[in-house]
C-alpha cells in the first residue's frame, strides 16, 4: 500500500515537474542500427526536450569541443533545430555534447549568425551504461523573441516544428536525421509540433536599440555608457529583473553592468542607460536580457565595438583608404577629420598641417578648436611630389597630443587599381563595373559571344611567375581578365580549412608567415594580371581571428598599395568582424527554396546587400555574387539549377541596392551544365556591360512607387548625363501591380529590352505589370544602349539547343572522357548540402541525374539513373557518391538495369566493380557486358543508406 | 519542500498600511471629500470615478488642469516618525501637477508634494524638487505607474515601477498643521494644477518601507489589477 501511495506522489510529481504528457515522441535509428529517441514537453514558459541516445560503445565517446560554441557538433552530438513560427525562415539551432557543452546559433533566411548566445537555456546530460542523454529546457521567450514582428503573428500553438540531428562518432561515423529534410535548414520537412501551449502574451517582450558610446578614459580604465529599450509588449504589467553585461569577444569576461527590478505595464517602456568599466579599446558583446519570477522573458545582445579615442586624425576624402594618392587620381582638396574623447576650451585652437619626409612643413592651417572638432578641414595639396607625408594636428588645449596620420603620394605606374570616393572601381583613372567570377571567366564562351569578363576569383595560393609564364599570365592573355589570388600561407587557402589549419590562424601571423606574403606580393607589384587579393572564403570566428586578416590586409597594401584585398562573406555579420580588412566584399547568397508566392532567395539579397555594406562601414563597395550552383526547388523536391529568369532575376535585385560595385558569378564553372546559365550568364554580362553607366552613376533619383503591392516591388533610379534610368525587380513568384509617378523633369522614358518596351511618362501615373521575377530596365536617354531582349536570349537559348539536338550531341564542350566538374558541394563540415544537379553532359550522351533521395513516395517515374534521347551502346558506368563514411556502396548490393525502346527493365550483367577515392567523392566504376539501351538506373537490394548520395553517373562505350 | 514553500510566503508578507484610501469600490473613502475646481464648479459635467475593467479609479482633472480632485483628513503622519506613501495612477499628460499634495501651502516647508512634471515625477519638499525620476524613462500616458515616496527619519526616497531614486538633500519632514487635508489629484480649487488622470489606491504606511517589502506590495498590486481585468 505504502509502495503504491509512493507510486502515486511520485507520478503526480512527474507530470508536475514534467508538465504532463509530451505532445510529440518518438525514435530514429541510425544506419547501424543505434537508436536516437524523444520526448518534447510544452510547459507555460518553456519548451522541453528529453533525448536519449543509444550508444553501445560508451567508452569510445567522443566530446570535441569543451568551449561553448566551438566545434561541439564536431564530436558525438546532438543538434536540434527549432522553427518557431511558420511565416519567415527564423530557425535557432543548438548542438549539445554528452558533456553538456553547448552551440547556438540563429539562422535567418539561411543566413547564420553564430554569435548569437542566449541566456536562459537550461542543458542537462547524463551518461549511462549504454547511453547518453539531454534534458533541454528552452525559454519560449527566447525563442520567440528571434522574431521579427511579422514572424511573431505567426507564432501559435500548431506553428512550431524541429529537427533533431544525431551525429555519432563512438565506434563508427554516422549522423541521421529525425526529420526527412535534405539538408539540415530545409524547414519545410520538419517534424511539426501540436498543442504548444506557451503564455505567448509573455513573451511579447521586445529589446531593441542596444548600442555602446561616450567612451571615457578614468586613470587606467575605461568607461562607455551603454544603451538598450526593453518595450513590454505583453497583455499585462508585470515585475521583471532587467540584466544588461558586457562580455570580451570569446565571452570569457563578463562585465556585470546592471540588474534592475522593475515593473512595466503593457505598453511601457524602459530605457537602459548605464556606465560600464573595461579594461581596454576592443570587440564587446552587449547582452539583454529580461526575466520575471518565473523564467526568462526576452534576450538580445549585439557585438559592440569600444573604442578610446584620445586623439585622432584621419584623411576622410581626397585618399584612398584614407591614405594614399595615385597619379591617375582626379586633383581634389585633402578633407581631414580630427576626433578626440577630451574637452577642448573656448578660444582654444587648432593647427593643421603636412610635413615631408625631411620634416619640411608643405601646407598649413589654423582653426579654431570647437570648429575643428565641429566640422572637417580641408586642405589644398600644393604638388604632389610622390613621398611620404606626415599629416600633423595640434591643439592649443593643455595635455592634449598630436595627432598624426600619414599620407603616401605615389608614383605613377602602369597599372592602377583603386576604389572611387564614390565606391566605383577605378583602373588607371576610369570607372569601370566589375563583371567576374571564381574561376575562369570566358572559359565558358559560346561561339560567336564577345567578352564581357573583368577579373577572376582563383582559389589557392599564387606566387609570382617567371617572366612571361605561369598559369594566371597565361589568363590574362586568353581572357583578358585579371585575378584575385589567395595570398599565402596555405593556411588560408580556401575552404574549407582543416581543424590544423584552423588552430594555427588563431593567433596572430608569425613573422615568417608575414614576410613570405610581403615576399609574394612583391613578386607582383605592378603587375597587370592582379586585380586584388582574396584573403578569405566565407571566414568565420572559429577559422580565424579578424585581427590576423588585418594584419595580411596590412601586410598587402603596405608592400603593393594598389592591391585591393576582398573576402567573401555568406552572413551579414560577418561585415562587422572581418570588414576592416576589406577594400570590397562579395556577398555570396545561396539558393534559397520557392515556397508559393516566396522566393527567399531573391527576399532577402537586398537587406544582406544593406546590412553587409553597413557592417564593413563607409568608403567600400560591394560584389554581389549571383549563384550557378544547383539547389532543391521545394515545389518538385528536385535539385536543378536556376533558370534565366531567376538568375536574372537575381543579378538586377542585388543591382537595385547602390552599394553592389560589382558582379562575380559564383561560380563560372558551372555554367557548362545548364544551357540557360551557359548562354544566360554571358547575355546578362553583356547587358550589364552595356548598361556600365547606369551602375556607375551615384546620381540616385527618389521614385514614387504606390499601390498595395508597391513594398514588394525593388528599384533603382539615377540619372545619367541628366537622363533618367530606372531598374525595377519583382522579387516574388506572383504578378505584381504598381502605380509609378516619375519625377516632373523625367521626360519620356522607354524600356530597353523588351520586345513589347512600354514607355512610360513623367508628370503622369503609369501603371505598371510584372510577372513573376521579373525585371524591367526604363531610360529617357535616346543614346541609351541597345540591349539584347529578354525574348531574344530565350530564343537563343531555344535555337542553340535546337541545333545541339540536331546534331545528336548536347555537349556544350567536349573533353574526352573527362569528368567536367564536381557537382558536389559540401560545406560546413558536411551538415549543409546542395546535392547534384539535374541534366549534364558527358561524352555526347544526355545523361540525366536524379538525387537519390527524397522522392515523392507516390511518384514511381524518377530513378537513380540516366535516360538518352535515343538508345545508346553502354559498357561501362561511373558513379560518383557523396558518402559521409568516404565508402561506396558495396557492388554486390547495387542492381544495375537497363531499358531498352520497349521501356520493359532487364538486369545488365556486371563484369567487374571497383572503387577509387577522389577526397569526399567515391568514384565506382563498374563494367558491364556491352548492351543498347535508352536508360539505365541503379537500383538497392539494401535500403538507401541517408548518409549517402550519388552526385553524378556518367556511361560509356569504351 | 513544504518547509520552504512556507519560508517563501513568510518572505514576501505583505506590510499592512494603516491607512488606505481606496476608490476602486467608486465610492469615495471615509473621511474624503470631493471637490472641483472654482472655474468650473457648476458646468462640470464628467463621473467623478470611471471604470477601469472590473474596478472603478477616481477620475482627476478633467478640464485643463482643472477639475475633481479629493481631500481626506485624518491623515496618520507623526511629527519625526518614519512613513511611506504608495499610490497607483495612470496619467493623461499635463504640467506641475500634483499626485499627492500634503503641506501648509505650495512651497511651505513642510510636508511633500509628489509632482508630475512634464515626462517625470518629482518629490518636492519647500521649493527645491528633491528626488525626480529619469528622464530617458518618461512617464508615458495612460499606463500605470506605482509611485512610493518614504521617510525613514534622515533620508527621502521615491520608487517608480519598482526603480529606486534618491536625492542629494535630505530636507527633515516636517509635519503640517492639523487642519491640513491629504490631496489626491490636486493642490487648489483656484488653480489650474489639477491632476490629469486616474488613481487607483492611496495608501500610507508607518514605516519606511524596504525594496523588497515594495516589490512585495507592488506584486499584490500586479495581481489585484489582473484580477479586476
Amino acid at each position: 500500500m505504502k509502495k503504491i501511495l509512493m507510486l502515486f506522489l511520485w507520478s503526480v510529481f512527474l507530470i508536475a515537474v514534467q508538465g504532463g504528457d509530451a505532445i510529440c515522441q518518438g525514435t530514429f535509428k541510425l544506419k547501424s542500427g543505434v537508436e536516437t529517441s524523444y520526448r518534447v514537453y510544452s510547459h507555460p514558459r518553456f519548451l522541453q526536450f528529453k533525448i536519449r541516445c543509444s550508444e553501445p560503445a560508451m567508452d569510445q565517446l567522443q566530446c570535441q569541443g569543451n568551449i561553448h560554441d566551438v566545434s561541439v557538433w564536431r564530436g558525438d552530438s546532438v543538434e536540434l533545430f527549432i522553427k518557431p513560427s511558420k511565416k519567415g525562415g527564423t530557425i535557432a539551432q543548438f548542438a549539445i555534447s554528452p558533456n553538456g557543452s553547448t552551440y547556438d546559433a540563429l539562422v535567418q533566411y539561411l543566413n547564420r549568425d553564430a554569435n548569437w548566445s542566449p541566456v536562459g537555456i537550461e542543458v542537462k546530460t547524463e551518461k549511462g551504461k549504454d547511453f547518453w542523454s539531454i534534458d533541454m529546457k528552452i525559454p519560449f521567450g527566447l525563442l520567440i523573441g528571434t522574431l521579427n514582428e511579422g514572424d511573431k503573428k505567426g507564432c501559435d500553438s500548431g506553428s512550431w516544428s524541429f529537427n533533431l540531428v544525431r551525429n555519432r562518432r563512438a565506434g563508427m561515423r554516422e549522423m541521421i536525421s529525425c526529420a526527412p529534410a535534405d539538408h539540415w535548414l530545409e524547414y519545410q520537412k520538419y517534424i511539426k509540433l501540436k498543442n504548444v501551449r506557451a503564455e505567448y502574451s509573455v513573451s511579447r517582450w521586445n529589446i531593441s536599440g542596444l548600442k555602446a558610446g561616450k567612451v571615457q578614459k578614468k586613470g587606467g580604465q575605461y568607461t562607455a555608457v551603454l544603451e538598450g529599450t526593453v518595450d513590454n509588449m505583453g497583455d499585462r504589467m508585470r515585475l521583471v529583473t532587467v540584466h544588461a553585461s558586457l562580455t570580451d569577444a570569446k565571452r570569457s569576461v563578463l562585465y556585470r553592468v546592471s540588474e534592475e527590478k522593475l515593473a512595466l505595464a503593457k505598453g511601457q517602456m524602459f530605457r537602459l542607460q548605464k556606465t560600464v568599466e573595461f579594461p581596454e579599446s576592443g570587440n564587446y558583446q552587449l547582452e539583454i536580457y529580461v526575466k520575471d519570477k518565473q523564467s526568462l522573458l526576452s534576450y538580445h545582445s549585439v557585438p559592440v565595438k569600444l573604442e578610446f579615442v584620445p586623439i585622432k586624425l584621419s584623411i576622410v576624402s581626397g585618399a584612398f583608404r584614407g591614405r594614399e594618392l595615385f597619379a591617375s587620381m582626379p586633383l581634389k582638396d585633402l578633407v581631414f577629420k580630427v576626433q578626440t574623447d577630451h574637452p577642448v576650451r573656448a578660444g582654444d585652437t587648432c593647427e593643421l598641417l603636412i610635413r615631408d619626409a625631411a620634416k619640411k612643413v608643405v601646407v598649413q592651417k589654423k582653426v579654431a578648436a570647437e570648429t575643428a572638432l565641429a566640422k572637417n578641414i580641408s586642405i589644398k595639396l600644393p604638388h604632389r611630389k610622390p613621398g611620404i607625408y606626415s599629416c600633423e594636428a595640434k591643439f592649443s588645449t593643455p595635455g592634449l597630443p598630436v595627432a598624426t596620420t600619414q599620407l603616401r603620394i605615389h608614383s605613377p605606374v602602369e597599372n592602377e587599381i583603386y576604389l572611387a570616393e564614390n565606391g566605383n572601381f577605378v583602373r588607371n583613372g576610369k570607372e569601370f563595373f566589375a563583371i567576374g567570377g571564381f574561376g575562369y571567366v570566358g572559359k565558358f564562351l559560346p561561339p560567336g559571344y564577345e567578352k564581357t569578363g573583368s577579373y577572376s576569383v582563383g582559389y589557392g595560393p599564387v606566387r609570382p611567375p617567371e617572366k612571361g609564364k605561369g598559369a594566371y599570365s597565361d589568363g590574362v592573355k586568353e581572357y583578358d581578365s585579371r585575378y584575385m589570388p589567395f595570398p599565402e600561407p596555405p593556411e588560408l587557402w580556401t575552404h574549407p580549412v582543416s581543424p590544423a589549419h584552423a588552430k594555427r590562424a588563431l593567433r596572430p601571423i608569425p613573422p615568417e608567415a608575414a614576410k613570405r606574403i610581403g615576399e609574394v606580393i612583391s613578386g607582383w607589384k605592378g603587375s597587370n594580371e592582379i586585380f586584388g587579393w582574396y584573403l578569405a572564403d566565407e571566414p568565420s570566428e572559429t577559422k580565424c581571428l579578424p585581427a590576423y586578416y588585418d594584419q595580411i590586409s596590412a601586410i598587402c597594401h603596405e608592400y603593393d598599395p594598389y592591391h585591393m584585398t576582398f573576402m567573401t562573406f555568406q552572413s551579414s555579420s560577418a561585415g562587422e568582424l572581418y570588414g576592416n580588412a576589406c577594400d570590397v566584399v562579395i556577398f555570396d547568397y545561396f539558393p534559397g527554396f520557392h515556397e508559393k508566392g516566396k522566393n527567399h532567395t531573391l527576399d532577402y539579397i537586398v537587406r544582406m546587400a544593406e546590412e553587409t555594406a553597413q557592417g564593413i562601414g563607409p568608403g567600400k563597395s560591394l560584389i554581389s555574387a549571383p549563384p550557378l550552383y544547383a539547389y532543391v526547388d521545394n515545389s518538385t523536391l528536385m535539385p536543378r539549377y536556376a533558370t534565366f529568369d531567376e538568375l536574372r532575376c537575381m543579378v538586377y535585385s542585388s543591382l537595385t541596392h547602390d552599394a553592389v560595385r560589382g558582379i562575380c558569378w559564383n561560380d563560372i564553372s558551372r555554367c557548362g551544365v545548364s544551357l540557360d546559365q551557359y548562354i544566360g550568364v554571358q547575355r546578362i554580362s553583356r547587358n550589364l556591360k552595356a548598361l556600365e553607366k547606369f551602375w556607375l552613376s551615384r546620381n540616385l533619383v527618389k521614385l514614387n512607387c504606390s499601390g498595395k503591392q508597391a513594398s514588394k516591388l525593388q528599384w533603382i533610379a539615377k540619372k545619367v548625363n541628366g537622363k533618367l534610368y530606372i531598374l525595377l525587380v519583382n522579387p516574388s513568384d506572383d504578378p505584381l501591380k504598381i502605380d509609378l509617378k516619375l519625377p516632373a523633369d523625367s521626360g519620356v522614358l522607354r524600356e530597353l529590352d523588351s520586345d513589347k518596351a512600354q514607355t512610360l511618362y513623367a508628370g503622369r501615373n503609369n501603371q505598371l505589370s510584372f510577372a513573376p521575377l521579373q525585371v524591367r530596365i526604363f531610360s529617357a536617354d535616346p543614346a541609351a544602349p541597345k540591349l539584347i531582349t529578354v525574348d531574344q536570349i530565350r530564343k537563343s537559348i531555344r535555337d542553340f539547343e535546337e541545333k545541339e539536338l540536331k546534331s545528336g550531341n548536347l555537349c556544350y564542350y567536349k573533353r574526352g572522357a573527362e569528368t567536367i566538374h564536381s557537382l558536389v558541394y559540401v560545406k560546413d563540415s558536411k551538415s549543409f548540402r546542395f546535392p547534384a544537379n539535374r541534366r549534364m553532359v558527358n561524352d555526347g550522351l544526355t545523361t540525366w541525374l536524379y538525387n537519390v533521395r527524397p522522392f515523392p513516395k507516390e511518384d514511381p517515374e524518377p530513378f537513380l539513373g540516366i535516360k538518352f534521347k535515343k538508345a545508346e551502346k553502354v559498357s561501362r558506368i561511373e558513379v560518383y557518391w557523396h558518402s559521409f563514411d568516404k565508402k561506396s556502396p558495396d557492388a554486390s548490393n547495387l542492381i544495375f538495369e537497363g531499358a531498352g525502346s520497349d521501356g520493359k527493365w532487364k538486369a545488365l550483367s556486371v563484369t567487374g566493380c571497383k572503387t577509387v577515392r577522389n577526397g569526399n567523392v567515391v568514384q565506382g566504376v563498374c563494367k558491364i557486358s556491352p548492351a543498347e539501351v535508352k536508360q539505365i538506373r541503379i537500383r538497392f537490394k539494401v535500403k538507401n543508406p541517408l548518409h549517402l548520395s550519388v552526385c553524378e553517373i556518367k556511361a560509356f562505350n569504351n | 519542500m513544504f518547509l520552504s514553500m512556507f519560508f517563501a510566503v513568510a518572505a514576501i508578507a505583505v506590510a499592512q498600511p494603516v491607512l488606505e484610501l481606496d476608490y476602486t469600490k467608486g465610492t469615495l473613502p471615509p473621511n474624503t471629500v470631493s471637490v472641483i475646481s472654482q472655474q468650473f464648479k457648476d458646468t462640470y459635467d464628467h463621473p467623478k470615478f470611471v471604470k477601469d475593467g472590473k474596478e472603478y479609479a477616481l477620475f482627476c482633472g478633467g478640464k485643463n488642469q482643472y477639475g475633481h480632485f479629493t481631500i481626506a483628513g485624518n491623515w496618520p503622519f507623526k511629527a519625526n516618525a518614519p512613513f511611506t506613501i504608495t499610490c497607483s495612477f495612470k496619467s493623461r499628460g499635463g504640467w506641475v501637477t500634483p499626485v499627492i499634495y500634503f503641506r501648509d501651502s505650495f512651497y511651505s516647508k513642510s510636508g511633500f508634494t509628489i509632482m508630475r512634471s512634464g515626462p517625470q515625477l518629482h518629490l518636492q519638499i519647500g521649493k527645491d524638487y528633491i528626488i525626480s525620476s529619469d528622464k530617458q524613462n518618461p512617464l508615458q500616458k495612460n499606463t500605470r505607474y506605482f509611485v512610493t515616496v518614504s521617510w525613514d527619519g534622515k533620508v527621502w526616497r521615491m520608487t517608480v515601477n519598482g526603480r529606486e531614486f534618491t536625492g542629494k538633500k535630505n530636507p527633515p519632514f516636517i509635519l503640517p498643521s492639523a487642519a491640513v487635508k491629504l490631496h489626491v489629484g490636486g493642490y487648489n480649487t483656484r488653480t489650474n494644477n489639477v491632476f490629469e488622470g486616474t488613481v487607483r489606491k492611496v495608501k500610507i504606511y508607518d514605516k519606511a518601507l524596504s525594496m523588497d517589502e515594495i516589490y512585495a506590495i507592488l506584486e499584490k498590486e500586479i495581481e489585484e489589477l489582473e484580477a479586476a481585468k
